[in-house]
């Protein structure tokens, strides 16, 4: 064997455990973090249905991205779907150097999530500029 | 032809060095080889049988070239980009860059893709400065054919396997 410098694997990736941390000071169901494609990076619960949110991650950034376009807007920072039982679908755009990345939350009703979302965005900043 | 042994300055290595160790750290990756476009090793990290990262690296430069000759094909302008390919336990993803280094990502396949791609891509763009020094040093990557690289590979297998 040659040079053993690293070998990870074991380890879960500390955005889930962010993820985890934001999803119960907010109250959230479910939230997961995913590339500008629609990659997942990480989500919370772990077993969540990763491709379906990060395909409601793409459809929301693409409107974001339309909306930016035709108004002439800055970067958008948030995209929220409100749906009739007052659930929150949120998706909040990180930059990551020339890309972005997409934290998306599922709200219930009632419940507040700019100061738990904003708290996860800065985690996630922290490590991706580490 | 394929290069023979590649010099590259200690400080430079240590550079390349430092930003594959934070890949490999950040994306939990199980084994990260940088190749100059001919299929030579530049770099390692991580763990791999004795042997494995020349052989690793001569076939990503035929899939990197492969590709880009498909990506041509089709009318693609650019052919420096990135491909994957999942596999049942262990995946790997494959970035052109710049057309002078192939940055070979091997990972497990319950490792998302997205963190793969996401500190993969921030590494590219560490990376991209450092292709300029290297081709200053090696010269401009030559333009392969398929057949070049039939014929490198065919010799770096050879050489492998003769050991």
């Amino acid at each position: 064997m040659i040079e053993d410098k690293h070998s990870g694997g074991e380890n879960l990736s500390p955005f889930s455990e962010i993820l985890e941390e934001m999803n119960q000071e907010g109250g959230f169901d479910r939230s997961v973090l995913a590339t500008s494609e629609g990659l997942p990076i990480a989500s919370s619960p772990l077993q969540l249905d990763q491709e379906l949110t990060s395909a409601m991650i793409a459809m929301l950034q693409q409107v974001g991205a339309e909306t930016q376009d035709h108004l002439n807007l800055a970067a958008v920072d948030e995209v929220t779907i409100r749906t009739e039982d007052r659930m929150h679908l949120v998706c909040r755009r990180i930059q990551s150097g020339s890309d972005w990345i997409c934290l998306c939350a599922l709200v219930p009703a009632g419940c507040y999530y700019r100061r738990a979302t904003n708290r996860a965005v800065r985690r996630i900043n922290q490590i991706i500029e580490e | 032809m394929m290069k023979q042994g590649l010099h590259i300055p200690e400080e430079m290595l240590d550079r390349i060095d430092y930003i594959l160790a934070h890949l490999a750290e950040k994306a939990h990756t199980d084994s990260i080889v940088l190749a100059d476009i001919s299929g030579q090793v530049i770099s390692l990290q991580g763990i791999m049988d004795q042997g494995t990262p020349a052989v690793v690296a001569a076939l990503a430069a035929g899939d990197v070239a492969a590709m880009a000759e498909l990506s041509s094909r089709i009318g693609e302008q650019d052919p420096h980009g990135s491909f994957f390919h999942e596999g049942e336990t262990k995946s790997i993803y494959l970035h052109n860059i710049a057309g002078s280094f192939i940055l070979i990502v091997i990972f497990r396949s319950e490792t998302p893709i997205g963190l793969v791609r996401l500190f993969a891509k921030r590494a590219v763009e560490q990376l991209l400065p450092i292709t300029e020094e290297f081709e200053e040093i090696m010269g401009p990557p030559a333009d392969y054919s398929p057949d070049d690289f039939r014929k490198g590979i065919t010799q770096e297998l050879d050489d492998t396997f003769m050991d």
